[in-house]
C-alpha cells in the first residue's frame, strides 16, 4: 500500500514540475495593444529579466501566423518620457560573448502609470527561430535598449553610432536564464 | 412630368451638397496645420516644433525663435507627431473619482462610529470636493498632451476605418440617380 502510495505522489510531484515548464498567457493583456491585429497561436508567460528597484524589465515571447515576437516590459521609475522607432535595436549580450540584435516590429511609445512617475513600455521586437536557438541555449549577461527621446538627460543614457540606449547588466545567476524555458516552450509544437 | 418649386429647391439643394463635399475633403486632405509637432529626422534627431504644417511632400514649420520657417521634404523626415487634445477629462474623472471615494470613505466611518454625526451641510461639501477633485484633475491632464503619428500615415487603413458620409450622382439619357453611402 505504501508504495503504491509513494509511485502516485512521484508520478503527481513530477507531472507538475514539468508541467510548470511552459506557462502561457490566455488573452492579450491591455499593455500589448500591438498585438492586437495578430492572429495569437501561444504567449508565454512574462518572466523577470532584471529587477534593480525602480527599473525592471521582463519578457516574453509570442507565436504569431506571421512569425515570432519577444516582448519586452521594461518599467522605470522617475523616468523621463522616451520611444522606440522601429530603427532602434535591443542588442542582447550573452555570457559567451554572443550578440543577438532584435529589430522593432512597429513604433512604441510608453505611458506614464502610478503616482511615481513611472514609465511602462512594452516594445515587440521581431524574432526568427534561430535567434530563439540561440536564447534556448545561453545566458543572458547584458541588455541594451535603444531609444528616441528628447526628454531623457544626457547623463541617464549611453550612445554609440546605433543611436542613445540603456545598457542593464544581468547579474542574478536566475535571471541570466530565465528566457531559457521560455525561448525552447514558443518553438515547439 | 412637371416638377413643383420645392422639388426643384430640394434638387438643388442636393447638387449642392454632392458637389461641395468633394471639394471639401480635397481641400482638408492637401494641407493640414497644428500648433504644436515633433518631426523625427532620420539622423535619430527630434525637433519639438510649432505652427507645423503638412501637404503630401513637404512640411513647414517654426523652430526655436527662427524668423524664417524651415521646409523639409517628406522624404528627409523620418515620422512626425502632433499634439492632438490632452488628458484633462481623464484627468477630471481621477480627480472626481478619489474624492468620491474619499466622501464615500468618510461617510462610512461616520454611520459606523455612534460618537461621530455628518453636518446639515455634508452634502454641498462633499460636493465640493468633487468639483473641486475634478478641477484639479483636469488642470494636471491639461499638462499632458496626447500625440498623434500623422506620417508616414497608413491611408489604406484609416480610409477603411474612418466613419462618415459620402454622396455621388450619375446620370444618362433616361435617369438621374443620387448615391448616399454610410461608413461606420
Amino acid at each position: 500500500m505504501r508504495i503504491t502510495i509513494t509511485i502516485i505522489l512521484s508520478i503527481l510531484t513530477f507531472s507538475c514540475v514539468f508541467g510548470q515548464n511552459c506557462k502561457y498567457l490566455r488573452k492579450v493583456k491591455w499593455h500589448m495593444k500591438q498585438l492586437e491585429n495578430e492572429e495569437i497561436i501561444k504567449i508565454t508567460k512574462p518572466k523577470t529579466l532584471f529587477d534593480k528597484f525602480y527599473k525592471t524589465a521582463a519578457t516574453h515571447f509570442v507565436k504569431t501566423s506571421n512569425g515570432y515576437l519577444m516582448g519586452l516590459h521594461l518599467r522605470r521609475s522617475h523616468s523621463a518620457k522616451f520611444e522606440i522607432l522601429d530603427d532602434n535595436p535591443l542588442i542582447i549580450q550573452f555570457e559567451n560573448g554572443k550578440i543577438l540584435m532584435l529589430y522593432p516590429r512597429s513604433f512604441t511609445e510608453g505611458r506614464f502609470i502610478g503616482l511615481s512617475l513611472t514609465y511602462f513600455i512594452v516594445p515587440f521586437y521581431k524574432i526568427t527561430e534561430e535567434d530563439l536557438e540561440v536564447l534556448v541555449s545561453n545566458k543572458i549577461e547584458n541588455i541594451r535598449i535603444y531609444f528616441t527621446s528628447d526628454k531623457v538627460s544626457p547623463s541617464n543614457r549611453i550612445e554609440d553610432d546605433l543611436g542613445t540606449y540603456f545598457q542593464y547588466d544581468i547579474l542574478s545567476e536566475k535571471y541570466k536564464s530565465n528566457c531559457m524555458i521560455p525561448a525552447n516552450c514558443i518553438v515547439q509544437n | 412630368m412637371k416638377s413643383s418649386p420645392v422639388t426643384k429647391i430640394f434638387l438643388v439643394v442636393i447638387l449642392i451638397t454632392t458637389s461641395g463635399s468633394p471639394i471639401f475633403s480635397q481641400s482638408t486632405d492637401s494641407k493640414r496645420s497644428y500648433k504644436r509637432g515633433k518631426v523625427y529626422l532620420h539622423d535619430r534627431s527630434i525637433l519639438t516644433v510649432k505652427n507645423l504644417s503638412i501637404d503630401k511632400s513637404s512640411l513647414s514649420f517654426d523652430y526655436q525663435n527662427q524668423s524664417k520657417k524651415i521646409n523639409y521634404a517628406l522624404d528627409d523626415i523620418k515620422m512626425v507627431r502632433v499634439a492632438s487634445g490632452n488628458y484633462a477629462g481623464r484627468g477630471a474623472l481621477i480627480g472626481g473619482g478619489t474624492m468620491l471615494l474619499a466622501s464615500l470613505r468618510a461617510l462610512s466611518e461616520i454611520q459606523r462610529n455612534p460618537y461621530l454625526t455628518t453636518k446639515d451641510n455634508a452634502g454641498e461639501i462633499i460636493a465640493g470636493f468633487i468639483v473641486g477633485g475634478s478641477l484639479m484633475g483636469a488642470l494636471i491632464g491639461m499638462a499632458f498632451p496626447k500625440w498623434k503619428t500623422i506620417f508616414p500615415s497608413n491611408n489604406e487603413t484609416s480610409r477603411h476605418k474612418r466613419p462618415g458620409i459620402s454622396t455621388g450622382l450619375s446620370a444618362s439619357q433616361n435617369y438621374v440617380g443620387l448615391k448616399f453611402c454610410l461608413n461606420f
